[in-house]
């Protein structure tokens, strides 16, 4: 690296340190911290001093990811808290080094702890450990002198309420004055609206119940504890959990306790003459998520432990998630059988689906209105009789049984419920019930390992089975019978029998009764056109609004293994290609609407044959709007929404015609609307791409296809000269 | 009703006793008529239509094909069906089952163009049959198509025409062998047994230009035993993995052709269709159990299983179309038999040269059923419709239904002195169409030309 690019990297490390308390990920607003902290330079001095050593010792010690600011950002503060009780002198500046140095080692040793713990974050838990040692130690370390900082005067900022929670904002940072507290929400604000909503929100909360309890609290009490609450909702509301209506509950239940967390701490460590700092923040935010953690997976609050994020990037990440895989926690599996089966008994059906099995499908096969031929006398007579069993999923086979006799229609056996079964312990650790099976037809032994497809048995009418049929659950432990959990079939076609007669393909479907199911045949075609191959580039001349201009999208390969669609504006997205489906996710970069056309056109394709029907939700930022439009939507939907996106695909002479017809429709206002068209041809892929709304018209035509040389490997391929 | 209150007239007869005329099956099938097909009026049809009028059945082709595929769709995982063109290439017909997913099954560069033209896609195309020529392989090269190699010059000329094309061929091979169920047909394709096959292998295994990845087999037609296909399919998995083995190639299709017997009742054939002839489940489960069986191993080493491509054409369309015929005369034969001559004959309905076509009334016949003959209208020996049938008389006018008529009658039919009728098709709101104008004049001589000094009746000279 280049002594330029070096420092470049080294500053930008630093502001992103400072960023990380209030958790925005841009150095921008890490640098507009900065500057706040130098409204009192005592303090701020002492912080960039303690920074620049944990800094220089991380790198030193070669900690991992040290660009992330989560060793520094400790030391920052307990620079920065010195710096705000004592005057910053030689002695001083030795005892924030010290501390800062102590503060990196416990952050390392911290972080692995809580995470091993309970999966929790250390937050600034080495702070507040370090800066109370090195507080107390400076309790009789005669050689510093005290530092009294100037409390915001009377005059105020901006009123005194607002100038309160502006001060305790500034307090974050141990500048405890409206001024730096504007600044810092000027940060917040341009990180994350979201955030700046709780960061108000919660210390409305908070401020509220400890005014109410304490009667007239001690300005200077909230001044320099009052971010406490702020820091509860933020953390809570917008960061661990999944942003929402009962994320938003929790961080304001949490604001309001840690008011009350607050004035213990008070009470508590006066009497050692110690700062509050951040504990209540610390106690509060733990516990909330400690407790949160042992809870079962279930569509309610969902916690973001494993991979902390901006609410906005969170929310949108789950929107797509939950258009695409339904809810959390439901388990996807394969249908088990080959061709289109009907629903006999769905979840929670009349018959036997009931708790604790009462996440269970049935199913058969039905021609006309019968599921068998002739008069249904014989088991012959069952359409669905003997026809070949899959496995749903990969795992192994835990139990099976298949010598019970198949019932003659009409009769059950009530005494072996689940007749002949196979049960397949998946890698989550659930399992899987076929059940019903035919007499001697278990085609697979215990310990077989098996793959999704894998034929397994044959369709039959043992136990409790009146006629033909497979009964298919996802349960807890490997009892035959235990208490059944949430799934779903996955890249099937569904036929709903209440909603429309036309097949839909779907990602997440839970048939009903009465409803047809099968697995879509892929159209080899579809899936060589669209293959986004490393290193692939696409050109293409682009009309908008009438301006004409040549484009290129190319595929790379990230260092942990994500491919993305690239354009050459610099705004890419992620995809997965496999064999029956394109998707894309993950947009980022600047704004580029020839490639939000593509993602808009192709977001989510099956590579389903024949005439099909679908629908995803992409988020709204893809689609083209006014900017009053744009502000309304921002202002309407803090979180960011999704666009209620059908498509549908046929063939027409020699393509694939793919249309997409786009909405978002915000409160109180007319909904924005969007068509876009594709045309796939078989060998050549997406040879023309057409989009249309009120705002823009767009039309790209393919003009060339290329392939890079992967540069990596010199030898690969010959040089020409 | 009111017709048994007074009784009405009929043609008196005599009917002779005679010995062996006592069977299990009964003297006749009834005084069965039908007046209607897929609930439109008979008399209508002809009414606005004339006679004689082909009838299909739209919602009666979609079954079919949908009872076919949901066979070997739920014991198979991947499944093609194959429209066989020379069975019934009506663009209505083969529309019909392509909206239904159904590939197209080619032997001629007519049936080629037709297809095209009807809008299927090249790689949906599969090109059979021993005569191939030049410029229509050049097209089909060019355009994608899936083409069946059936005998060795046919492997040098398409081998020519990809080098000169610069184009990699994917290729199936048509093979035959024994399977000792049917005659094999020996004339179509390579022969397994002889080594024919795998030498033709071998040398599309060293080809440049050539990739073998299919392979194909049709055993023969009407094939009543379901085992002959589990056979069939067991020996062509056989031939794959050793050919796979001995050239490297990657096998992806296995197409077993057709012959799935339809409800036709073959001349000879002792039993009714109804007892002889399996469901497409019979054939289903034998041919997917020895597939799947064949391929497991290939499946357990995470390579997915081949495509069975189907082409049975006969099945699926045979009872979805009918032939109705007016009556044009009566006639008694000199060894007492009655017969009547139709508007109709062996020009519309090739198949009555192999099958006894079920014979139906379509109003109530009063009188005994006697032994009738059916002759058609051509002025030629050959011309019956069924030497043999139990009929109340007729009488002038009156029209019978002959079925099932779907397979190979539109496409074998003669234009030998008249006219070629009308085809109907009833949709499935009973709503129809003409699907193939009744041919006039016009349609007669519009390929003719005459030469200048021929175009008068009348002798220059």
């Amino acid at each position: 690296m280049q002594p330029g690019q070096k420092l470049i990297a080294g500053l930008s490390g630093l502001c992103r340190a400072y960023g990380a308390i209030l958790f925005a990920e841009s150095p921008w607003v890490g640098c507009c911290c900065l500057l706040a902290t130098f409204w009192f330079p005592n303090a701020g001095g002492a912080g960039l001093l303690a920074a620049v050593t944990a800094m220089a010792t991380a790198r030193l010690l070669n900690f991992p990811n040290r660009d992330s600011g989560l060793y520094v950002y400790n030391s920052l503060l307990v620079g920065l808290s010195l710096g705000a009780f004592y005057q910053l002198d030689l002695h001083l500046a030795v005892l924030v080094m010290l501390g800062a140095v102590l503060a990196v080692f416990v952050s390392v040793a911290m972080a692995d702890i809580t995470w091993r713990f309970g999966k929790l974050p250390a937050l600034s838990l080495p702070f507040v450990v370090v800066a109370l040692t090195v507080t107390l130690a400076a309790h009789s370390y005669g050689t510093l002198s005290r530092y009294l900082l100037p409390l915001a005067p009377n005059d105020g900022l901006i009123s005194p309420f607002v100038d309160q929670f502006l001060t305790a904002l500034g307090s974050i940072y141990f500048i405890p004055h409206p001024v730096a507290g504007l600044l810092l929400f000027i940060a917040i604000v341009i990180s994350s609206r979201y955030i700046a909503l709780l960061a108000i929100a919660g210390f409305l909360c908070g401020f509220s119940t400890y005014a109410f309890l304490s009667g007239s609290p001690h300005q200077d009490l909230v001044a320099w504890n009052g971010f406490n609450f702020v820091l509860v909702a933020v953390a809570i509301g917008g960061l661990f959990t999944l942003p929402g209506i009962q994320s938003f509950l929790l961080a304001m239940a949490g604001s309001v306790m840690a008011a009350l967390v607050t004035a213990a701490t008070e009470t508590f460590m006066l009497v050692y003459g110690l700062p509050v700092m951040a504990l209540p923040f610390l106690i509060t935010t733990l516990t909330i998520l400690l407790a949160l953690n042992r809870r079962p997976i279930s569509s309610g609050l969902q916690l973001t432990l494993d991979r902390p994020m901006l609410p906005e990037k969170s929310a949108e990440q789950a929107r797509l998630a939950i258009a695409r895989h339904g809810e959390f926690g439901s388990v996807a599996l394969l249908p088990p059988f080959y061709g289109r089966w009907h629903i006999y008994q769905g979840f929670n059906g009349r018959h036997t689906h009931q708790p604790p099995w009462q996440h269970a499908l049935d199913f058969h096969i039905v021609e006309g209105d019968k599921s068998y031929r002739t008069n249904g006398g014989s088991l012959e007579d069952f359409y669905c009789f003997g026809l070949p069993v899959l496995s749903p999923v990969a795992g192994f086979v835990v139990s099976t049984l298949d010598t019970l006799p198949d019932n003659p229609p009409g009769q059950v056996d009530m005494v072996n419920n689940w007749g002949n079964h196979v049960l397949i312990r998946m890698y989550n650790g659930l399992y899987v019930l076929l059940a019903h099976l035919k007499q001697g037809s278990v085609a697979v032994e215990i310990g077989a390992t098996i793959y999704p497809g894998h034929i397994i048995a044959q369709c039959g009418s043992s136990g409790r089975s009146p006629q033909p049929h497979l009964h298919l659950h996802v349960q807890w432990g490997a009892a035959l019978g235990g208490a059944t959990h949430p799934f779903h079939l996955t890249t099937v076609l569904h036929q709903s029998l209440s909603q429309s007669d036309t097949a839909r393909f779907a990602l997440f479907v839970r048939p009903e009764m009465g409803d047809w199911v099968m697995l879509p045949r892929v159209e080899p075609t579809l899936l060589d056109s669209l293959k986004l191959g490393v290193g692939s580039q696409l050109s293409y001349q682009v009309t908008i609004n009438g301006f004409s201009f040549k484009r290129t999208l190319h595929v790379i390969l990230t260092l942990d293994g994500q491919l993305r669609l690239q354009s050459d504006s610099g705004a890419s997205a992620a995809f997965v290609l496999q064999e029956n489906l394109l998707a894309f996710y993950q947009r980022e970069g600047p704004a580029d609407l020839f490639l939000d056309c593509w993602l808009l056109a192709l977001g989510l394709t099956p590579f389903a044959e024949g005439e099909l029907a679908w629908c995803d939700q992409p988020d709204m930022k893809l689609l083209p709007m006014r900017w009053p439009q744009r502000l309304t939507a921002m202002l309407l939907l803090p979180l960011g929404g999704g666009i209620d996106s059908s498509y549908q695909r046929h063939w027409q002479e020699d393509y694939w015609l793919q249309q997409g017809a786009h909405v978002v429709k915000l409160p109180l206002n007319r909904p924005i609307a969007a068509t876009t068209e594709v045309h796939i041809q078989p060998g050549l892929g997406c040879r023309l791409l057409r989009l249309s709304s009120d705002v823009v018209s767009l039309e790209a035509r393919l003009s060339q296809i290329g392939q890079q040389a992967d540069a990596g490997i010199p030898a690969w391929k010959e040089q020409k000269s | 009703m009111s017709e048994s209150s007074k009784k009405s007239w009929s043609k008196p007869s005599l009917t002779p006793h005679r010995m062996g005329a006592l069977n299990k099956f009964g003297s006749m099938h009834g005084y069965h008529y039908q007046d209607k097909f897929e609930g439109v009026s008979i008399a209508e049809l002809l009414a606005k239509y004339g006679s004689p009028l082909f009838v299909i059945s739209e919602q009666r082709l979609r079954d079919n094909v949908r009872k076919l595929l949901r066979a070997f769709e739920t014991r198979y995982g991947n499944v093609t069906y194959a429209w066989s063109y020379k069975t019934n290439y009506l663009g209505a017909v083969c529309n019909t089952l392509h909206q239904e997913g159904a590939w197209a099954e080619v032997v001629s560069a007519f049936e080629y163009e037709k297809a095209r033209q009807l809008g299927v896609p090249a790689e949906k195309i599969l090109f059979n049959g021993p005569h191939k020529e030049r410029p229509i392989l050049e097209r089909v090269v060019a355009e994608g198509g899936r083409i069946h190699l059936d005998h060795l010059d046919e492997l040098y000329l398409l081998e020519s025409i990809a080098r000169d094309a610069n184009k990699q061929v994917n290729v199936t091979m048509r093979l035959n062998f024994d399977t000792g169920y049917t005659e094999p047909w020996s004339r179509f394709g390579f022969n397994i047994e002889s080594g024919k096959a795998m030498d033709a292998a071998r040398l599309l295994g060293q080809s440049s230009h050539l990739n073998l990845c299919g392979l194909h087999s049709h055993m023969g037609t009407f094939i009543l035993d379901p085992r002959a296909y589990a056979a069939q399919v067991r020996i062509m998995c056989a031939f794959m993995d050793q050919a796979e083995l001995a050239t490297g190639c990657r096998i992806d299709s296995i197409d077993i052709g057709g012959g799935f017997a339809s409800m036709n009742a073959l001349q000879g054939s002792y039993l009714p269709p109804e007892q002889l002839v399996p469901s497409f489940d019979q054939y289903a489960e034998a041919i997917c159990t020895a597939l799947n069986d064949s391929t497991r191993e290939r499946d357990l080493k995470g390579r997915a299983r081949p495509r069975l491509i189907m082409e049975s054409g006969r099945s699926v369309v045979d009872d979805a179309e009918v032939l109705i015929s007016s009556v044009v005369g009566n006639k008694h034969m000199l060894d007492g038999r009655r017969s009547l001559v139709l508007d109709a004959g062996v020009n519309l309905l090739f198949t009555a040269f192999w099958y006894n076509h079920q014979v139906t009334p379509t109003r109530l016949l009063e009188g005994v059923a006697e032994d009738t003959v059916l002759y058609g209208p051509l002025c030629m020996n050959i011309d019956v419709m069924r030497t043999s049938v139990m009929l109340p008389p007729l009488n002038v006018g009156d029209s019978l239904i002959f079925s099932p008529v779907g397979a190979y009658n539109n496409t074998q039919w003669m234009q030998f002195i008249e006219y070629r009728p009308n085809v109907v098709m009833v949709h499935a709101d009973q709503q129809l169409s003409v699907v193939r104008k009744a041919e006039n004049l016009d349609v007669m001589i519009a390929q003719e030309s005459i030469p200048a000094h021929l175009t008068s009746v009348k002798s220059k000279g």
